[in-house]
């Protein structure tokens, strides 16, 4: 760890969201920190709340759900003290957003052009529309579409899959940001296309130090390319460190279940072991670890309220029973 | 209690009840809904018991009381609580018995029009080939008319009365049942349960009407409840221009006609008769919206 | 689109427009009672005279063949003679349809103009009491009796506050010369502004009454749409891009959150058309539709079966164009 001030550091996140059946807290008391350039892997199955505690990050909770409480500091900026028209400056500039299905988050009545255009005038990257044609187009070029010029007048729908995710990976970085939130970059993807992808998301890193936090379920993805990977479970941080360190001695039995869950290329014919059980109700939780009830290394203890504790440099989890994981 | 038969009283009580019982049920549940059937239900009372609730005869006039007002205004009398119309008669009287011929309209052409309605589409949906040619060919060119315009091309052939409205309204309106019928016929006919009873050699009447059919009267209840206030309106609408029932029988949409010439000195000649028209068209609207709420599967995840 | 869809589309039509043309010839010749006795009610006709008009308009064939016949006149846009007016019917037509075209136009624009931004509002404060309050008023709007609306207005703003004028399209003093029918622009030709402001005074109740009820109708149809539009991925991504919030709303959301406005627009145009009927007759508008209704008093049968297929064939071709109009702004769909 530098000794520097992370790009973004976030202490005790929580997004509620009110149900019929009550609050539900979709992120709950999360911290976690980013340096520049660094790749952070955060990994979770749906309804973990890793998508939600990036939204909460950028400001896009929209209500009736609510940022209830925590601290987000973007270089050392509480951004939750800023009025609304500065974060929303900072969106695009400072930080940006991709998203899974590229088909969706395209509007299907702009052109991709449009949309690149767009972004980079409303923060003041371009003088006149003319100039930020060029850039648009030394962009598209940069992602690795051909044709880059004719391309800018096409509708999302006229791309294929592949061409589509680069072009609104384009357009997410086209205003510079110093952060990239990539939400399941690869899961709608071909796998030929997922490696070409992820190599581009690698180059720009490289490129243009650009911080990047990678959400997925796929495990795969984040022991490839990630540094440090972020262990997500029911709206809590079960586990963080650097990714090969997690991977092979996982400190957090949910993480160690994850690892057991994959295929694995070498021994092809071992089988698969699901988790049993299901995630808790998480308008029912309590103190306790939120795991309990599919844990093969349960105790009484886990039933008192549990945090996530400093094992090393970079290294926490959330289990009490974390040495004897693995 | 032996294996079977323990598995068969489990699968009973699984068994979930019929979409219209749980949608009639969720319905009663939402106030407003419950609010505007009753409105609609005193309207039917007032009409059924027109003769005895009336305190007047509604086709009695007395010059003497041309345009007299109000109960409350200045000159009014609470015999005639709303006052009189041109000719002197009791509005209040008018206004029970001309409820009578909205609600008879609106039922009458409703119920016609689901009937008919029901049976093209069922045959339409069922059958497919020719029968469904005709059947969609005939809907669209009906379609092709607006509304008023063809309604009132027909009461200009047929000339005005009050049966004659009944037919050149279901004229129309079957057409609208029979497009929900014959979607959701379609639908169904490639359910299991249409195979299985067809596997067993029922015919096709009986698959349409008793396997079919259930399942299409809560589109059908839907639809009916929310035209009936477009029927309403449009029998008002005809009788206002002069096309409906003819005088004495009082209309709502003539008495607000008649009301026209008065408007400088006598408005509640012809407002008294728009407000009973809004009022049960504003609580049919409700109910029936409240009635598509209640069936709405996408608004109840169960 | 290509021009072969295209020309597939307006075949489909066909069945429709020949079934529309049969249903109001039927309407016609269906009529219990002799036309020729009702058309000679009034004059005293000879025998040869009776059995003259009668070949005239050919009651002594067959019904296939007078439906051929009226058809092929109907294409030429011969309807025949309205005895009512001694003048050919659709000249009789064409004289009052300048009318209704601009009362329906204006009242169009009332109903686009009010139905736009509320729907827009109500979607974006979506579950607050202003949506709610919207939507109970667009309830209350397709409730409310046409010809009793205009009613009250003309109570309220006529007689009462005498603010407006009670009916017709222009007052009797003026004296505007007939360029193209429609008052709006005869009036600015005519350089007469005092005119101008007293037609448009004259148009304003109607064109409210008339548009208001489809006001309510667009307005929800236009608060849905951009509600579900609102809540789609694309928005949150142009957000996260950090575009002005006018933007996203403006340009974003209603460039895809009006398409079926405008379908649904464009169909109700159509049934505008009905509307006019009960308007006109409100507010003594000498457009087509009072014509209509006073034809049918005066048993001008050939007037009112003309007026009722023009409304139809309008009617479908509107509709027509409504599917088209779906199809040419929709980008997903553009093959």
């Amino acid at each position: 760890m530098t000794g520097a001030q992370p790009l973004l550091s976030v202490r005790g996140l929580r997004t509620v969201f009110p149900t019929r059946r009550g609050p539900l807290a979709a992120c709950d008391g999360v911290d976690l920190h980013l340096e520049p350039g660094e790749a952070l892997g955060v990994v979770g199955e749906s309804g973990s709340g890793k998508s939600v505690t990036f939204l909460s990050i950028l400001g896009l909770i929209r209500p009736p759900g609510r940022l209830a409480e925590g601290e987000i500091r973007f270089e050392g900026r509480d951004l939750l003290r800023l009025p609304a028209d500065e974060r929303r400056r900072l969106r695009g500039r400072a930080m940006a957003l991709a998203m899974q299905d590229s088909l969706s988050a395209l509007n299907p009545a702009l052109t991709v052009g449009t949309q690149i255009v767009e972004t980079m005038l409303a923060h003041g990257l371009a003088g006149s529309a003319r100039a930020a044609r060029e850039r648009a187009t030394a962009l598209l070029h940069r992602v690795g579409i051909p044709s880059a010029e004719r391309r800018l007048d096409d509708y999302p729908h006229q791309f294929s899959g592949g061409m589509r995710q680069r072009a609104m990976i384009a357009i997410a970085l086209a205003a510079e940001p110093k952060l990239f939130v990539a939400d399941e970059p690869t899961t709608a993807l071909d796998v030929t296309i997922r490696a070409q992808v992820l190599d581009l998301i690698d180059h720009l890193r490289r490129e243009r130090g650009l911080a990047v936090a990678m959400i997925t379920h796929d495990l795969g993805v984040v022991a490839e390319r990630c540094d440090r990977v972020l262990v997500m479970y029911a709206g809590q941080v079960v586990e963080e460190g650097p990714t090969a360190e997690v991977i092979a001695r996982p400190r957090h039995p949910y993480t160690r279940g994850l690892l057991a869950s994959l295929p694995s290329l070498e021994d092809p014919d071992r089988s698969i072991d699901a988790i049993p059980g299901q995630v808790p109700d998480l308008t029912r939780v309590d103190e306790g670890c939120r795991f309990r009830n599919r844990c093969p290394l349960v105790v009484e203890s886990c039933a008192r309220p549990v945090e996530l504790r400093t094992l090393g440099p970079g290294r926490r989890s959330r289990c009490i029973r974390a040495e004897e994981v693995a | 209690m032996s294996v079977p038969a323990a598995e068969a009283a489990k699968v009973q009580d699984l068994r979930p009840l019929s979409p219209l019982r749980l949608g009639l049920a969720r319905f009663a549940a939402n106030r407003t809904g419950l609010v505007s059937a009753g409105v609609i239900l005193a309207f039917v009372v007032l009409a059924l018991a027109a003769p005895w609730l009336a305190p007047h005869d509604p086709g009695e006039a007395d010059l003497f009381r041309r345009l007299q007002p109000p109960a409350w205004a200045e000159g009014g009398e609470w015999a005639f609580p709303l006052g009189c119309d041109g000719l002197g008669r009791d509005i209040l009287s008018r206004l029970v018995w001309g409820a009578r011929i909205s609600l008879f309209v609106a039922a009458m052409v409703i119920g016609l029009a689901a009937v008919i309605g029901t049976l093209a589409g069922l045959a339409a949906g069922y059958f497919r080939g020719w029968i469904d040619t005709l059947v969609s060919r005939l809907v669209d060119t009906l379609l092709g008319f607006p509304y008023l315009v063809f309604a009132i091309g027909l009461m200009a052939m047929m000339g005005p009365g009050l049966h004659n409205i009944v037919l050149a309204l279901v004229y129309k309106e079957w057409v609208f049942t029979c497009r929900v019928v014959r979607g959701e016929t379609l639908a169904a006919r490639e359910q299991d349960y249409v195979e299985a009873a067809r596997a067993l050699g029922c015919g096709p009447g009986h698959v349409m009407l008793r396997e079919i059919l259930p399942n299409v009267l809560s589109p059908v209840l839907v639809v009916a409840t929310f035209r009936m206030a477009y029927v309403i309106i449009m029998e008002a609408s005809l009788s206002f221009l002069g096309l409906g029932v003819q005088p004495p029988t009082p209309s709502w949409g003539a008495m607000v006609a008649d009301g026209r010439d008065f408007l400088v000195d006598a408005w509640w000649v012809s407002t008294t008769p728009g407000l009973a028209i809004l009022a049960l068209v504003l609580a049919i609207n409700l109910a029936s919206q409240g009635l598509r709420d209640a069936f709405d599967p996408r608004l109840h995840p169960s | 689109m290509s021009a072969t869809r295209l020309v597939e589309r307006l075949l489909q039509l066909l069945p429709v427009l020949f079934g529309v043309s049969l249903i109001v010839f039927l309407m016609i010749t269906l009529t219990p009672g002799d036309p020729v006795e009702i058309m000679l009610a009034d004059q005293r006709a000879t025998p040869e005279q009776v059995e003259a008009l009668r070949r005239d308009l050919g009651l002594d064939r067959t019904l296939a063949e007078r439906f051929l016949v009226f058809l092929g006149n109907a294409l030429r846009g011969d309807f025949g003679i309205s005895f009512f007016h001694r003048r050919p019917v659709w000249d009789v037509i064409a004289e009052r349809l300048p009318a209704t075209i601009e009362l329906t136009l204006v009242a169009l624009l009332v109903a686009v103009a009010v139905a736009i931004p509320l729907g827009v509002i109500a979607a974006v404060r979506r579950d607050t009491w202003l949506d709610r309050a919207l939507s109970a008023a667009s309830l209350f709007g397709v409730s409310l009796p046409g010809f009793w609306f205009g009613i009250l207005l003309i109570l309220l703003f006529a007689v009462e506050l005498r603010l407006l004028p009670v009916g017709g399209r222009i007052g009797y003093a003026y004296d505007i010369p007939r360029t193209t029918g429609f008052l709006l622009i005869d009036t600015l030709l005519a350089r007469d502004l005092a005119a101008f402001r007293n037609v448009v005074a004259h148009l304003v109740l109607p064109a409210i009454t008339l548009g208001l009820p489809t006001a309510a109708l667009l307005a929800r149809v236009v608060r849905s749409s951009m509600a579900e539009v609102l809540a789609s991925d694309y928005i949150l991504f142009a957000e996260a891009k950090g575009l002005p919030r006018r933007r996203v709303l403006l340009l974003h959301a209603l460039k895809n959150a009006l398409i079926p406005a405008v379908t649904v627009t464009a169909i109700e145009t159509g049934q505008l058309l009905g509307g006019n009927m009960i308007v006109e007759t409100v507010f003594g508008w000498p457009g087509l539709g009072r014509l209509v209704v006073e034809s049918i008093f005066a048993r001008n049968y050939p007037l009112v079966q003309a007026a009722v297929l023009l409304f139809a064939v309008t009617y479908v071709s509107l509709n027509f164009l409504a599917d088209l109009l779906y199809t040419a702004l929709n980008p997903k769909v553009r093959l």
